[in-house]
């Protein structure tokens, strides 16, 4: 049988070959459309909001995607007649604020606003973004989506995408030299429309600097819009039965009515708009001449402020703000993760005219580091909390240093590009090494030197090389977004149960990538994180960590390579582990889900793939899947199926026991009531009669179990409890 | 009925079919003479009374028989469905295809109504008078009272009557009207005792009393369909035994000749459900009351692009997109009320109750989808008033599914749930279980999942979504093939293509008629696939017309017909 929505008569889509453009609604390559109508000398309109198109792309790399957007009299008239009546105030020629959304996520916005002056629509945007290779699947599409800003401020129309028009979309290979915007010390944004104080704050990549507006103040002065024409209905209604039939005559008069009525409705318009130039001519002077003192009241500076209003809901943030005569300079020092809006508020209403914007990143800075490790964090923390963000790099060498540097929100901090930069731990410390605290921090090219340290049972996101997030917030915090942990080194000096590097609650968006850890507990260690002061003492709702990306890890001689406790959204690719206890576990942690602000509504272990896994372990197991926990609250047990979540491509090579090891039966693969996770690919070294290949549910058997997928567990072992659970670690159960 | 046609290019046509028809019958049997066939035509669509005319006629190619008539109509229903009802079109109309009478029951019934206490009004039909005795046991009152209920919830466009409504003078007229029905009927049966009743529907006090007249009386009843080319149940007397309601015995009988029948020949069919069902994606050969246009394809075609579309769809309700979403399928919630076997009280009822139980089933998205058609059922605001209550649950939406694609809504959907929508064999086809809390002609065919009782359906459900966390597949291959060859069979074996009824979607102008004219002068009569399948199906009394003769290709024929040998 074929598969879901196949048939034997369904044929393969010849995908568009990059790079492509396309301009009209009629090829096979738009295969699936959703509130849109498509065209013939465009690609078409929308006809719902949100509305989306699904394009057959084939490619191997990365790709820029490039989409022309236009609102014109068309797009008015078609939200006028196609949005239902209660939608109020109509306002077909408002301002239409649009989520440009690709595959899954929100990519960028578009702001489309009549433009000053004119009686009709009449705005275009182009909006770009690159996507990632992995995500255009060859047997996917590439989906784009027109969505309302359901965060934007009071003022924008709804039901914005209604009538758009896509011009064009064309689809490149990102050229090889291309590098994202935020590396560039100073980047001009683009400057687009001012609708009503509003205007769109969106780069082209997540980046953090210093935003800096400058917009240019005019008295308001809007031109009422075109009227939009009634919604022509049938050209004629048939007569009743037994009431004469319609002559050709007949039609005739009502065709020419029909476009009478048009002819006129053009009329009155073109009309309209002669009284309104005309009046406006006739005032003009008096406007001119009054223009500075309007604008100059409009703008007491102590009614003008800013606020940036991140569109994907994030806390709107306050912006500061300067007026010199009709020019205002808006300013924002801080991390942009995705697109936003500012909304600036005057007096009186304004015009506004945007006149420059860009994002300046400082240069970075670098410290003289010396032999005293407390005045080398200090030095460095200073750096760290300059106002403007600046990045720090460190200069090669070896250097000590005190524990407890904090990144707060846009800090980068990184080694040096010609040499090593080895940050030495002499004493081990409660707080992390590195604790990144806020967006859109960068930690790159380190070495990190660590005393072997012995934790508590919950300091999972304690006496760690590098901790993001918490695992216990005071108040309800922000989410960290756009963190990015790359080329890393972190060294224990020998195997012991602290974590080197931990991942913990309010996290997302985070990249993990070419970390490589000797020693120590839990290489990467991925857990949620709660208000309240202890686990015993949760008064707020559970975060957890999503969309995460570790690659490139590299473990040896640890207690365990990696865990995902309470997650969901993450890839996991490319790890090596040998000299472990534990290759990886995949736990449900806080299964109850009871701290989650609505009970059963977290996604919590879905969509999370484990793949390219080759681990070399000596333990009681290479890697347990369990989608039970038990509380340490109140020592309920509960289960937590998995669902989208997939274990593939890992080798497990068993090595011999170490030492001191207890005498218990080591089984590669733990399967404890796993459900809804599919294994393949799993191959076993044979490590000899004395290793279980499979446990699953506490029963043991041979390799042959995993030829299959595995969903759910055997029936009559589902209760069994675990063996051997390793003691001192963060095994996220509670 | 109405006209939507040129009235000369009708009347060319009337001329043409009197010809046509006079010699393509048999002579009517007169005097005393047993044989007569009802025929509704009380739906205002000219496509409608074609169908039914010409189903009747074919029949009187097989045996003599009077063809009587029954049209009319009356304010409510006016008012409620139709917008120009001219009687006297259908009076030409029957007259052309040589009707022996024609008979305005609705105003049969007036004159009922207007005698209230006093004796019945006499009337004669064909030359014959009704008697004022039957010499049968009237209608059980408690068929009447459902028949009452059912009938003025759909003209009163509620989904229950409240005692507002039963107090109402819209309810004390229907009442009257339909206790009238059932005398009219009950003495036009015991007149003429009919050989066939033919309607176009089985449901409410005009349609439905005859149905149930001719159940009490064992008249076979051809259901045709308004739909498709031809297409006609028909349910013969002693194959109602014992069933609720005509519905409920017509979904045995379905499901039994599907099982007999169909399954064991699917490797012959195989690849014809392959097609029918890749056209069905495309909204290619859709059911006349299935939504059209650019959003009611289905352009899908892998698990991947099903994924990504699920994120965005699952986006706009704010669900989480890797957690199971169970789609509840609103239906027109005053539509044929209790016409088969239905666990809940009424349509409302099962729907209230479905999402009170999805307020507590947080492990799952519920999607919660009005008919797109409720504007014509529904003047209670019942969908918005229900969205209303659960405002602000997160993982309970509300959409009218017209708002929605079905790329999107199809993406997102893990299993629908139903009481008797057509969504119960279309979603499995394409491998998507659904629950169903009630029966449908193709409930018998092992298709989803069918609830034999209240509890039995909490149960079904919770069990459904039970796996469907574990993400066990809940459609078997056997299911899907099933569902496929239900595809293939609907709207292929049991659709008669004929040059004398037009397909529907031919509508119903002058264009139609020209095409008909031509017919009738141009080709000739014998063979005509009409005439062959309804003597076919009322020779064996099956349970609808096909195109083929699936019974006797058991040998291989059937093979022959579609594909032939490779």
């Amino acid at each position: 049988m074929s598969r879901t929505f196949d048939t034997e008569l369904d044929r393969p889509v010849a995908p568009l070959t990059l790079p492509a453009t396309v301009k009209t609604g009629g090829g096979a390559a738009i295969q699936v459309c959703d509130g849109f109508v498509r065209g013939t000398g465009i690609v078409g309109r929308f006809s719902a909001s949100p509305g989306l198109i699904g394009i057959k792309v084939a490619t191997d790399g990365p790709v820029r995607v490039t989409l022309r957007l236009t609102a014109d009299r068309e797009t008015a008239q078609w939200w006028q007649h196609r949005v239902p009546d209660r939608v109020t105030p109509r306002q077909p020629h408002g301002a239409r604020l649009l989520l440009v959304r690709s595959q899954g996520a929100t990519r960028t916005a578009v702001l489309l606003d009549r433009p000053h002056g004119s009686f009709a629509l009449d705005a275009s945007a182009t909006v770009r973004f690159d996507l990632t290779a992995e995500e255009v699947p060859a047997d996917g599409l590439l989906i784009l989506e027109l969505a309302d800003a359901t965060a934007a401020p009071d003022g924008t129309l709804p039901h914005a995408a209604v009538g758009v028009r896509v011009d064009a979309v064309t689809v490149d290979p990102v050229p090889a030299e291309d590098r994202p915007a935020g590396d560039r010390p100073v980047e001009d944004l683009a400057t687009g429309p001012v609708a009503g104080g509003v205007f769109l704050a969106a780069p082209a990549a997540p980046v953090s600097g210093t935003f800096v507006w400058t917009l240019r103040a005019g008295p308001a002065a809007t031109v009422p819009a075109d009227r939009v024409a009634p919604p022509a209905g049938p050209l004629w209604e048939e007569p009743p039965t037994g009431a004469p039939r319609l002559r050709y005559r007949d039609k005739g008069i009502a065709l020419a009515r029909r476009r009478l009525a048009a002819a006129r409705f053009a009329a009155s318009n073109r009309a309209r708009r002669g009284m309104i130039r005309g009046a406006r001519a006739v005032t003009a002077p008096v406007r001119y001449g009054l223009a500075p003192l309007t604008v100059r009241t409009a703008l007491r500076p102590r009614d003008v402020h800013a606020q940036l209003v991140p569109l994907d809901g994030g806390t709107p943030r306050a912006c500061a703000v300067r007026v010199r005569g009709n020019v205002v300079q808006v300013r924002y020092t801080g991390h942009l993760s995705g697109p936003a809006v500012v909304r600036l508020s005057t007096y009186r209403p304004v015009a506004w005219r945007m006149v420059a914007a860009s994002v300046t990143r400082p240069a970075s800075v670098t410290p003289e580091l010396t032999d005293d490790a407390e005045a080398n964090r200090a030095l460095v923390q200073e750096l760290l909390d300059r106002p403007d963000a600046a990045p720090v790099t460190l200069p090669a060498g070896r250097f000590p240093v005190g524990g407890g540097l904090r990144l707060a929100d846009g800090r980068h901090l990184t080694g040096a590009r010609d040499g090593d930069t080895v940050l030495i731990q002499p004493d081990a410390t409660a707080a992390p090494l590195l604790w990144v605290l806020g967006s859109g921090v960068r930690v790159a090219d380190l070495a990190l030197e660590l005393p072997v340290a012995d934790p508590g049972k919950h300091d999972g996101d304690r006496w760690t090389a590098v901790t993001v997030g918490r695992y216990f917030y005071p108040e309800r915090p922000e989410w960290a977004t756009d963190v990015e942990l790359r080329n890393l080194t972190v060294r224990r000096a020998g195997r012991c149960t602290a974590n080197s590097v931990a991942v913990l609650g309010a996290v997302r968006d985070l990249t993990v990538a070419d970390v490589r850890v000797s020693g120590g507990g839990t290489g990467v260690a991925v857990h949620w994180g709660a208000v309240g002061t202890s686990v015993s003492e949760l008064t707020g709702p559970s975060y957890h960590p999503h969309r995460l990306r570790i690659t490139g890890l590299r473990v040896t001689d640890a207690f365990e390579g990696f865990y995902l406790s309470s997650v969901h959204d993450v890839a996991v690719r490319d790890v090596r582990c040998t000299g472990v206890e534990i290759g990886f576990r995949l736990l449900p942690g806080d299964n109850a889900d009871r701290f989650h602000p609505v009970s059963g509504a977290s996604p919590v272990s879905s969509a999370i793939t484990v793949s390219g896994c080759t681990v070399g372990w000596c333990g009681p197991y290479a890697m347990r899947l369990a989608g039970w926990g038990r509380s340490e609250v109140d020592g309920r047990t509960s289960h937590l199926a998995y669902r989208d979540v997939t274990v593939t491509d890992c080798a497990l090579t068993t090595e011999p026991a170490l030492p001191d090891a207890p005498d218990r039966t080591r089984a590669a693969v733990v399967l404890e009531r796993a459900d809804g996770i599919v294994l393949s690919a799993v191959r076993l070294a044979d490590g000899g009669p004395e290793i279980v290949a499979v446990r699953r549910d506490g029963v043991d058997s041979g390799p042959d179990v995993l030829a299959g997928d595995l969903h759910g567990a055997a029936p009559a072992a589902a209760e069994q409890p675990v063996e051997g659970e390793p003691a001192g670690s963060d095994d996220g159960d509670e | 009925m109405r006209l939507n046609a040129d009235t000369a290019e009708f009347d060319r046509f009337l001329a043409v079919a009197s010809v046509y028809w006079s010699n393509n019958v048999r002579a009517a049997p007169t005097g005393d003479a047993p044989g007569a066939i009802l025929v509704e035509i009380l739906h205002q669509d000219l496509r409608v009374a074609l169908r039914n005319l010409t189903v009747a006629n074919a029949l009187r190619r097989v045996f003599p028989a009077r063809l009587i008539v029954f049209t009319g109509t009356d304010a409510d229903w006016s008012e409620a469905l139709w917008t120009r009802f001219d009687t006297s079109l259908v009076r030409k109309l029957a007259t052309a295809y040589q009707a022996d009478d024609v008979i305005d029951v609705h105003e049969l019934v007036d004159r009922y109504v207007a005698a209230g206490d006093g004796p019945a009004p006499d009337a004669t039909v064909a030359g014959r008078p009704l008697p004022h005795d039957t010499h049968r046991p009237p209608i059980s009152p408690a068929d009447l009272d459902e028949n009452v209920y059912a009938t003025a919830a759909r003209l009163l466009r509620v989904p229950r009557l409240t005692d507002a409504h039963r107090a109402s003078e819209t309810y004390r007229r229907v009442k009257a009207r339909t206790e009238a029905f059932a005398k009219v009927y009950d003495r036009l049966f015991a007149a003429f005792s009919p050989d066939a009743l033919v309607t176009s529907h089985v449901d409410y006090n005009h349609w439905g009393l005859a149905v149930e007249a001719a159940r009490r009386t064992g008249t076979p009843v051809l259901h045709v369909q308004t739909t498709g080319s031809l297409k006609s149940y028909a349910l013969f007397p002693e194959q109602a035994e014992g069933a609720p309601t005509f519905r409920a015995a017509l979904t045995t009988r379905i499901g039994e000749y599907f099982e007999k029948t169909i399954w064991p020949q699917r490797d012959l069919i195989r690849h014809s459900a392959e097609l029918v069902s890749w056209r069905a994606k495309g909204n290619l050969g859709r059911p006349s009351w299935w939504r059209g246009g650019a959003t009611a394809s289905l352009d899908i075609r892998t698990d991947t692009e099903r994924r990504q579309l699920r994120a965005h769809a699952a986006h706009r309700f704010g669900f989480e997109p890797g957690r199971p979403t169970v789609a509840v399928f609103n239906h027109a919630v005053s539509d044929a009320l209790g016409t088969n076997v239905e666990h809940f009280a009424d349509l409302a009822d099962w729907f209230e109750r479905t999402a009170e139980y999805a307020k507590d089933r947080t492990d799952v998205n519920w999607l919660f989808l009005d008919h797109p058609s409720q504007g014509l059922y529904d003047s209670s605001g019942h969908f918005d008033a229900l969205a209303e209550q659960y405002r602000g649950v997160p993982h309970v939406g509300f959409a009218p599914s017209r708002d929605l694609s079905k790329n999107i809504l199809w993406s997102l959907t893990d299993l629908g749930v139903t009481v008797r929508g057509s969504i119960s064999n279309e979603l499995p086809a394409y491998g998507i279980p659904t629950v169903m809390a009630g029966w449908a002609e193709w409930s018998a065919c092992g298709i989803s999942r069918v609830a034999t009782s209240v509890d039995d359906y909490w149960s079904t459900l919770s069990g459904a979504i039970g796996e469907l966390r574990t993400g066990r597949p809940l459609v078997t291959p056997e299911q899907r093939e099933r569902a496929r060859l239900w595809h293939w069979f609907y709207r292929s074996a049991a659709d008669v293509p004929t040059d004398l009824v037009p397909h529907w979607e031919a509508g119903q102008s002058d264009q139609l008629l020209r095409i008909l004219r031509v017919v009738m002068q141009h080709v000739e009569s014998d063979g005509d696939p009409a005439f062959t399948a309804t003597r076919r199906m009322w020779s064996r009394r099956e349970p609808f017309l096909t195109r083929f003769d699936l019974s006797a290709s058991r040998g291989g024929t059937l093979g022959d017909e579609l594909w032939g040998e490779e």
